[in-house]
């Protein structure tokens, strides 16, 4: 089945601004959820914004996996179900094929993942970096990269890759993506999150938008 | 089951060299699957002191326990007790009956007019089922006591409401996390895996189990496939497969099932080995034609055959499910088994359920919007169609269908709406209407059992109608409709087994082979209880098989008594807001 998805078209005057696919974190609960990666990739001066919406259901009687997430965890086991993670990072690979038909003229959007999203993002990016300008990812699992679908790490060209903490402290385990990720060959970024523009500053100069030098104080932290 | 035996080899078939030398590795019991059925087996072979290993075929433990919510349906269960809960046997048995054979439940007949050895196993579960769980929780296993909880708070209902139910809450138990809190699927593998694990029992991940060792017609161990090379383990006790169904295998199912099945949304790895395995040492078979139904998005099947969605609890008030005439089937808040029975109706000339739509208004897409299959407010969706009006939606799901009459799934034949389906479809909107207004469905009898509040979830706020689960469907506004299939969980039939899960021959048990969960005939039959009963079967057999192979070679009777890592269970006593 293809992701569902919502779409926030570019804001009037942002012509021109990146299109950005946001992939969220486990445990989406609703709407809401998505509206704040939405909101934060605009802060880092997205233009159009795609955010589709995992397949993993939850359900309201007792067997909740706690929201809707991308891939199956299984308590207790460093990894996670590769078939799973497989299947949604293909389904992501759907999404971008079917906006890349949609559109054939506009570039190829960025992808920011959040949590297993960030997983997903980099999973199609490898597998399709021709489909991706960059990719974003907060708050990766490093014991979760080696079971990244086998044909990921095949392709001859790599896309970009940045890896971030989505709050400060997390760095650890983004220079553990990176090594993770070096060792198979896939050169990637690390950048802290100690600025003060936050989260969206930082994706702002990922992205190039410059967003970054027009955020309020306010507006930089990443709640 | 002459058909079965001349069954090509296919998915046990190996793929690797045998092994130039192997050293043959011996244990007590080998299990096959590691799932409820098989990881409570090697807890039963290890608490009773043998020694076991357990051969997964897949990439992860776990089976299709580790995708569910983990629950054990389980009668006369240690958290009813706590709770004051009465399960009587006689009126729980004849429970169990009436749903495992509806067609042949007798009260006053002998057996309850089931096969004798039916009942037997019944009887059997009733029995053991608690002194099962008791034991996984002695041994340190896993604390089945933690009640499996409805959204209101309650003790999640089973899923018929018979005069022979006197404990319709009540029997589903999921493991205590050792914070004593409620685990899932998840938790319970893990649990069992690292019970496991403790006791030097190895969960080999990718090994495939491709044929038994037979010697002086007892089943002696198995021939695995690491996909490096191909060689024999030993067992001195028995073989205990818990390797699950058929469901993902389209050949099997196509033979056994009846009426159009598109798959299962368990693990991909449930391709019915024991079947085949056990065709060839003389098992014999029942209930072929059982599996634990359910439906699926028609998408889902189509283009990611292997994903677990299904559709197990359905979203809206303003909604009912209509086949290609326009005309309703089903109680659509019933629970998954009900409504994925439905697909296999075959009415006049045609499996005319063969494929359901999931109609329902703008405001039910608000309002219920982010509960699958029913996306986001606003979100693009291509499972979803979406006109004005019945004429619009009927226009719109007739080229939705066009499109994919090539992509069908297998085992479904493509499906068109009948010319009439718009006006028809207008009639069952009005006629259901009528009946959210006055609170009554007096063709379905929607919303009169707890289970469907409790798959339903809180009632929308806005929903001032006396039965909360309908309201009017604005018929001229957009309409949306989902297409889905009748499905499984998995199926729950192979070998007829014994009380200790011993695989039955023409002449009695095949020494040494054993099966439970969904690789073998279910002990309830055609029927579905109440939630966990594919898990409590699975685990209450599987244990006790575990345990018999393992006496079988010899290990010491006793298990080893640790003392239970959980304190007091929960209560089950029914609390929060009144029932229905």
């Amino acid at each position: 089945m293809r992701l569902t998805y919502l779409d926030h078209a570019s804001p009037t005057g942002s012509a021109g601004a990146p299109t950005v696919v946001v992939v969220h974190r486990e445990g989406l609960t609703g709407a809401a959820g998505l509206d704040e990666l939405v909101a934060t990739v605009r802060q880092a001066g997205a233009g159009r914004v795609v955010a589709p919406v995992g397949n993993y259901a939850a359900y309201p009687s007792g067997m909740e996996i706690g929201g809707t997430c991308w891939y199956r965890i299984l308590p207790g086991y460093a990894g996670t179900d590769p078939i799973s993670l497989a299947t949604a990072v293909v389904q992501l690979v759907d999404l971008l094929d079917d906006l890349a038909t949609e559109q054939p003229g506009a570039g190829p959007p960025a992808l920011v993942g959040w949590g297993q999203g960030a997983l997903v993002a980099l999973g199609a990016g490898l597998l399709e970096p021709g489909r991706v300008a960059s990719v974003a990812c907060v708050d990766a699992v490093d014991t979760h990269l080696p079971l990244l679908p086998g044909p990921c790490f095949d392709r001859p060209v790599r896309p970009t890759v940045l890896l971030l903490s989505g709050a400060v402290g997390g760095e650890p385990e983004s220079d553990r993506c990176r090594a993770t990720l070096a060792g198979r060959g896939v050169p990637a970024e690390t950048r802290p999150l100690d600025g003060p523009s936050g989260l969206a500053g930082v994706l702002s100069g990922w992205l190039g938008t410059g967003a970054d030098e027009r955020l309020p104080t306010a507006e930089r932290g990443w709640g | 089951m002459a058909d079965l035996a001349s069954l090509p080899h296919r998915p046990g078939t190996a793929v690797s060299p045998p092994a130039p030398s192997p050293p043959t590795e011996r244990f007590d019991v080998v299990v096959v699957g590691s799932g409820a059925a098989g990881l409570s087996a090697a807890a039963g072979a290890l608490g009773a002191g043998g020694s076991a290993v357990v051969l997964e075929k897949g990439p992860v433990h776990g089976g299709t326990t580790a995708c569910s919510g983990g629950v054990a349906h389980i009668y006369d269960n240690a958290v009813m007790r706590a709770g004051g809960i009465d399960d009587p046997r006689a009126d729980a048995l004849a429970y169990m009956a009436r749903v495992a054979a509806p067609g042949a439940y007798d009260p006053e007949a002998p057996h309850l007019g089931l096969l004798e050895e039916d009942l037997a196993l019944l009887a059997t579960y009733y029995d053991r089922g608690k002194e099962v769980m008791a034991a996984l929780a002695a041994l340190g296993a896993v604390d089945m006591r933690a009640p499996w909880l409805a959204w209101d708070g309650r003790p999640f209902p089973d899923y018929y409401e018979f005069a022979e139910n006197k404990a319709v809450r009540g029997r589903g138990v999921q493991a205590l996390t050792p914070g004593g809190g409620t685990g899932n699927g998840g938790e319970l593998v893990r649990q069992l895996v690292a019970y496991a694990a403790d006791r030097r029992c190895e969960v080999r991940l990718g090994h495939r189990v491709v044929d038994l060792v037979v010697e002086d017609g007892a089943v002696a161990g198995v021939v695995v496939d690491d996909g490096r090379s191909c060689r024999p383990v030993r067992a001195a006790g028995g073989v205990v497969f818990g390797s699950g169904g058929f469901a993902h295998d389209p050949e099997l199912r196509q033979r056994l099932l009846r009426g159009p099945v598109a798959g299962g949304s368990g693990v991909p790895s449930n391709t019915g080995d024991l079947v085949r395995i056990a065709a060839g040492v003389g098992a014999t078979f029942g209930g072929m034609h059982n599996g634990w139904w359910n439906q699926q998005v028609l998408e889902a099947v189509d283009d990611y055959a292997n994903s677990v969605l299904d559709v197990w609890a359905v979203p809206g008030d303003g909604m009912v499910m209509v086949n290609r005439l326009g005309v309703r089937a089903v109680d659509e808040k019933r629970e998954y088994e009900s409504r994925g029975r439905v697909h296999h109706v075959f009415s006049g000339d045609e499996y005319v359920n063969r494929v359901m739509f999931m109609v329902y208004d703008r405001r039910t897409a608000e309002r219920f919007g982010g509960r699958y299959p029913i996306p986001l407010p606003g979100a693009v969706a291509d499972h979803v169609v979406t006109g004005t009006g019945t004429a619009g939606l009927a226009e719109a799901l007739a080229g939705h269908l066009e499109r994919r009459r090539r992509s069908m799934p297998p085992g479904i034949a493509p499906v068109a709406l009948d010319p009439a389906f718009a006006d028809t479809l207008a009639a069952t909107l009005a006629r259901f209407n009528h009946f959210a207004e006055q609170g009554a469905d007096d063709d379905f009898g929607r919303g009169t059992k707890a289970v469907e509040l409790a798959f339903h979830g809180p009632p929308a706020p806005d929903n001032r109608c006396p039965n909360p689960l309908m309201h009017p469907i604005d018929a001229d506004g957009p309409l949306h409709a989902i297409a889905l299939v009748g499905t499984t969980f998995d199926t729950d039939s192979g070998p007829r087994t014994g009380p200790s899960g011993e695989v039955l021959g023409a002449g009695g048990p095949i020494p040494g082979l054993y099966g439970a969960g969904n690789c073998v005939r279910g002990v309830f039959g055609e029927g579905y209880p109440g939630g966990g009963s594919t898990i409590g079967p699975g685990m209450v057999f599987g244990f006790l098989a575990g345990a018999h192979a393992a006496a079988r070679a010899g290990a010491p009777a006793a298990p080893r008594i640790a003392r239970p890592r959980t304190a007091r269970p929960r209560t089950a006593r029914p609390r929060g807001r009144g029932g229905r």
